[in-house]
């Protein structure tokens, strides 16, 4: 663990220096960060325990980052990172079961280390994941803004921040998207 | 569509957003210059953010919790048996208001409503908040009051069973008059569409489930402040007799504040109506063993969910960790909760005794009221809490309140103990010098006083035994007016203290049959019944056993008398010779009045010294033969001419009188003490009885209706009461040797002593409350007292202290009688009704119990005048100098003279006052019980006096009360430990 907070600590301070593939090896620390603290909350806590992700990606970054030498620059992207590794795990973990129903009826459900998502509900997070891949490929920002905002609970600064525009032009994405969101998600496409 | 086209549908949308509704159309077919797919692209996005934000929530924090969380962990399907739902996801009530709550379902579902949907033509949907087992929470404006309001629908399969709807209205309509910060207020119910719904207080903020799971556990300070409030809002419920029923941390919302709000208040009782459903749709986590079994639920059954709710906010983990509903019913009924302090080492032992206790499997050993869970937990002042919250503590609230009402450090008891001891030595040394009738009956006790009368009655030729005799002490009360109106100088107090002409004499009555009283008080009476058989006879002696006054009715026919020979008026020219002038014809020989004038104490050489024989000018009561009269004074007091006059029927003196300047030797003790306190005193203390007579009556019948009225408390100390008066009677009434006649007797005093009991009762019923909610701490370890704990360390610390005090006042009252004295001036005279209990008790110590009986009254009038003139005039310092002037013009003396006397009660009155606010009634009950035993009791130094048994008893009394109180005060604590003397106890935290 004490290597991981170096090596995070460690990729942030790099990201900070300009070096944008540094993101990309955060990535993974961060979702094995999740799924490790979700099978300890499965294993310690009630059965009940509705698990809180900004209490998860909070918990996150105080064990992986070292809060002394990451400033709030450091933050936002850190929580960009979780927030796509959020959405990652949640969609992941609707595909699967979705197969496994399809394939085995409903028997027992595998139960994923970092969510067990109610059955009715994985339609909606595979619906919100495909409609955000459609606003990507219109706008990518606009798309980024909201898993941002969605998976990684960041506050319009943040989101700000973490992306290096205006907080205005963040206001105006999240407006946009949020419409086009809703009507997609509804079905009412235009003629 | 192009890159290009979306950009501009992108421009044309932020634009369009930014104007009100009615221009948009406008502006959009403007910009949009002739491009049908961009026209129609903006459009399509407006609408959908027009309506409101159903899909997507525009939080500010953390909106992918909505879809965590719905999303919902939970194992049952991976686990046998029944499946167990997610409770937080169910909750109805604890998902108002806040994005993080459990069951929030903002995203992709908006619900049976959407938003912009005006409901019952009032309220209109703003969000969904969440959804449950009770049915579905939305967030609306209300139209009407332009109010932010929570509406929550219930589910579709309740709304068509008419038995459950009839249910559920009368729930909500208890509901609906709960009235407290700390419940989620109901306003209404209705229906739209065919469903039904309830209008309630939003609240902004979150629950206490969402909470616990966010930051894992609450801190000690901040879940104190909670389980406070948490109790103060269920008891407000309580008392309007709605139960929660369905009470769990999502349940509990706190609101940006920290204001702790319980909502969904009695709603789970048609629920539980229905069992099935109720078990599915409540949470097994979160009920009690009884509920589980499906037998009836109480406030207790409130109080243990309470538990769950308080040890999983102090610990961070729940009370049991079941699976499956057979799990839970398992773990309710049978395993006993881990102990908090497992999983926090450092919480304070009271909490968790409190929490263990709630969580008690048998009903009857939980804490009976959630004010009783509140009272036990440390920390605040839960009075304070409860009354700035507007409502009337319980007894039982009251007598636990917090852990800062507890006793003195023992050094503390031991200096208190001590002061008073050196008081009670001053009182007991300076108390002969001080008091009157110490220094005026030491000479004789009554069964010498008895034994002087009947030898006198038989030289005078009464040698009949009587049947029935009694005799006491008692005060010329006439002569004391006299003396007060008419004497002054430092030698007044002399007039009233020697033999005779004097204050006190001895009466003593024998009759040929059984003395039936009339008068139910448990007195000996000189003058009841009357005088009115032949063969009764009515002698007072001073103190030496001097005749002073005899009033025979003679026996025997009166046929033999002719009607011609009206007695002669007989002067003696000589009463040695005894003769009449004129002997009448049935008076062979002249009568010898000399037994009668050496009964007074006058032999013939002192008649002829300081008396001159006149002319006889009162007529005796009855019928007489000859008379004699003669004027003069006493050697032992040269100033005040008296008069004697005497008459004999048949040669047997009939009547003896000896008539002073003043006013009327029958003056009753009544009237004395009217007259010796003056008009303002009885015009006081008559209008303060009827105010306070009138008011309680009526209060006394509306506490009792609204069941504020302390009923235990009031019919204890009735019985006290009742006790006491009745012992009185017993030990000091007149009893005679006749089953019916006694039973007579028996019957009057019980309507006597029952009166004033019924008084208490009604008075206590009438006022205790308005104490208990404007001045608890005044009655904490009175409440204490009377529900039975004796031996409370606080009941102590009150008792010592009011002991001390009720002492210093005896000599501050010793030093108001004995200064003018000192100084040569006029002397104050004692009260009147001072004298006569003390001589009372001089004989017969049942005055232990009228002391008691006097305290206990004098204690709680005081309390109640207190209380009613705090509330009335609001100020402290206005209700302080009120008490005082109404206290000094009751009690102090209103003769020019009496400086002293309004000094002393002044004094007096601030200590009453101080003690009363320092340490309650019970201070001031043992207050006055002190002074009134060593004012009532002929107290003196001398234990050779007659009267030292009495004078013992009360020493002893007083001694035993500051004993027992200095014990109880230690409460187990060693009078002297090394950590005690090095530091100072302190409270844990």
């Amino acid at each position: 663990m004490a290597d991981n907070k170096e090596q995070m600590t460690q990729i942030l301070e790099q990201i900070k220096g300009g070096d944008q593939k540094a993101a990309d090896k955060l990535l993974p620390l961060v979702y094995d960060e999740f799924r490790a603290l979700a099978r300890h909350y499965l294993n310690q806590e009630r059965p009940n325990h509705t698990l809180q992700p900004t209490a998860l990606v909070n918990e996150a970054y105080m064990k992986l980052v070292d809060q002394t030498r990451v400033d709030w620059q450091g933050r936002s992207h850190f929580f960009a990172v979780a927030a796509q590794a959020m959405r990652r795990i949640l969609v992941d973990h609707a595909r699967s079961r979705q197969r496994d129903k399809r394939g085995g009826g409903r028997a027992r459900v595998a139960l994923d280390e970092a969510v067990a998502l109610a059955p009715e509900k994985d339609e909606d997070v595979l619906a919100l994941d495909e409609a955000l891949e459609k606003l990507a490929k219109l706008d990518e920002r606009q798309a980024k803004v909201v898993e941002l905002r969605f998976f990684g609970g960041l506050s319009v600064d943040e989101v700000a921040e973490a992306l290096g525009v205006s907080k205005r032009t963040v206001e105006g994405d999240w407006t946009f998207a949020r419409a086009w969101l809703s009507r997609e998600l509804r079905g009412i496409e235009p003629g | 569509m192009t890159s290009e086209q979306y950009n501009k549908v992108k421009e044309i949308f932020l634009a369009a957003c930014e104007k009100p509704r009615e221009e948009q159309a406008a502006l959009v077919t403007q910009s949009a210059d002739g491009d049908e797919t961009v026209r129609l692209e903006v459009e399509g996005l407006l609408a959908e953010h027009n309506r409101g934000q159903a899909v997507i929530p525009d939080e500010p924090h953390s909106p992918m919790s909505s879809l965590l969380s719905r999303a919902g962990i939970h194992l049952s399907q991976a686990e046998q048996g029944e499946p167990v739902n997610n409770p937080d996801s169910l909750s109805a009530g604890g998902v108002l208001g806040d994005a993080d709550t459990g069951s929030r379902s903002g995203f992709v579902d908006p619900g049976r409503f959407t938003a912009g949907t005006v409901v019952a033509g009032r309220y209109r949907i703003i969000e969904l908040l969440g959804r449950g087992g009770m049915g579905e929470v939305y967030r609306a404006d209300d139209i009407k009051l332009d109010q932010t309001i929570a509406l929550k629908f219930l589910p579709r399969m309740f709304s068509q069973d008419t038995k459950w709807l009839e249910r559920f209205h009368n729930e909500v309509r208890i509901a609906r008059q709960v009235s407290h910060p700390n419940v989620c207020r109901v306003f209404d119910i209705g229906e739209f569409e065919g469903e039904q719904f309830i209008s309630m207080e939003y609240i902004d903020g979150e629950n206490l489930a969402s909470l616990l799971r966010r930051i894992g556990r609450v801190s000690y300070d901040k879940a104190i402040q909670i389980a406070k409030q948490l109790c103060l809002g269920l008891a407000a419920a309580h008392d309007k007799g709605v139960l929660h029923r369905d009470l769990k941390p999502a349940n509990v919302m706190i609101d940006g504040r920290g204001q702790v709000r319980i909502t969904d208040f009695g709603l789970a009782a048609p629920v539980d109506q229905i069992r099935k459903e109720a078990l599915r749709a409540g949470t097994p986590a979160y009920m009690s063993p009884e509920q589980l079994a499906g037998k009836a639920i109480t406030v207790r059954s409130d109080v243990y969910c309470l538990g769950l709710v308080l040890y999983e906010m102090f610990t961070g983990k729940p009370t049991f960790k079941g699976e499956t509903l057979r799990d839970y019913m398992k773990l309710h009924a049978e395993s006993l909760p881990e102990a908090p302090s497992i999983t926090v080492s450092d919480i304070n032992p009271d909490v968790e005794r409190v929490i263990l206790r709630c969580l008690e499997k048998d009903p009857r050993n939980r804490p009976s009221s959630v004010l009783a869970v509140a009272a036990g937990l440390p920390g605040g002042n839960l009075l304070k809490e409860i009354i700035a919250s507007g409502k009337t503590p319980s007894p039982e609230v009251v007598a636990a309140a917090g852990e800062s009402y507890t006793g003195f450090r023992p050094a503390h008891s031991l200096l208190f103990l001590l002061a008073a001891l050196a008081c009670l030595v001053v009182a007991v040394l300076v108390a002969p010098n001080a008091f009157l009738v110490q220094q005026t009956i030491q000479e004789k006790p009554p069964a010498v006083l008895t034994d002087k009368a009947r030898s006198i009655l038989s030289d005078l030729g009464y040698t009949a035994p009587p049947r029935d005799w009694n005799g006491a002490f008692a005060i010329n009360a006439a002569y004391y007016v006299y003396v007060q109106d008419k004497q002054t100088g430092p030698d007044r107090w002399e007039s009233l203290t020697r033999p005779r002409p004097g204050l006190v004499y001895f009466w003593y009555r024998q009759s040929p049959e059984l003395l039936m009283p009339f008068r139910s008080e448990a007195m000996a009476f000189e003058d009841d019944p009357p005088i009115s058989r032949p063969g009764m006879i009515n002698m007072r002696l001073d103190p030496l056993g001097r005749l002073i006054s005899l009033h025979v009715r003679p026996e025997g026919e009166t046929a033999d008398i002719p009607l011609s020979d009206t007695p002669v008026t007989a002067a003696a020219t000589s009463t040695q010779s005894g003769a009449g002038s004129q002997p009448s014809p049935t008076q062979p020989g002249p009568m010898d009045w000399t037994p009668l004038f050496s009964a007074a104490g006058l032999d013939p050489a002192e008649c002829q010294k300081y008396f001159t024989l006149t002319e006889p000018r009162h007529l005796p009561p009855v019928y007489a033969d000859s008379r004699i009269a003669m004027e003069g004074h006493f050697p032992e007091a040269p100033k005040e001419t008296v008069r004697i006059e005497a008459a004999a029927y048949h040669g047997k003196p009939i009547y003896f009188t000896i008539i002073g300047p003043w006013r009327d030797s029958q003056l009753s003790v009544e009237q004395a003490t009217i007259l010796s306190m003056g008009t303002a005193n009885l015009l006081v203390q008559t209008v303060v009885t009827m105010l306070l007579l009138l008011a309680g009556s009526y209060l006394a019948w509306r506490n009792y209706q609204s069941g504020r009225g302390d009923r235990i408390g009031a019919t204890r100390i009735s019985i006290a009461f009742f006790a006491f008066g009745f012992i009185v009677w017993v030990l000091r009434a007149h009893h005679v040797p006749d089953v019916i006649l006694e039973f007579i007797l028996f019957s009057r005093a019980m309507g006597s002593t029952l009166f004033p009991v019924a008084l208490v009762w009604i008075f206590y019923l009438a006022l205790e409350p308005y104490v208990r909610r404007a001045w608890p701490e005044t009655i904490i370890s009175w409440s204490r007292l009377i529900s039975g704990q004796w031996s409370d360390p606080l009941v102590g610390r009150d008792a010592l202290v009011g002991g001390l005090v009720g002492i210093t006042t005896v000599v501050l009252t010793q030093i108001e009688l004995l200064t003018p004295r000192w100084l040569s001036q006029s002397a104050p005279l004692p009260n009147v009704g001072a004298i006569v209990a003390m001589l009372h008790s001089a004989s017969n110590f049942s005055t232990i119990f009228t002391s008691a009986l006097s305290a206990l009254y004098f204690g709680l009038i005081l309390l109640l005048f207190l209380t009613l003139v705090r509330i009335i005039l609001q100020r402290k310092i206005l209700a302080a100098v009120a008490f005082i002037i109404v206290f000094v013009a009751a009690t102090a003396r209103w003769t020019p003279d009496s400086y002293m006397s309004w000094l002393t009660q002044t004094v007096i009155a601030l200590l009453f006052l101080l003690l009363l606010g320092r340490y309650g009634l019970v201070a001031v009950i043992a207050c006055i019980l002190c002074r009134a035993l060593l004012v009532d009791f002929p107290i003196s130094p001398d234990f050779n006096l007659w009267f030292s048994t009495s004078s013992i008893v009360a020493i002893l009394s007083v001694l035993a009360i500051l004993g027992a109180s200095f014990y109880t005060s230690l409460g187990g604590r060693p009078l002297f430990s090394l950590g005690e003397l090095e530091s100072p106890r302190t409270p844990p935290p």
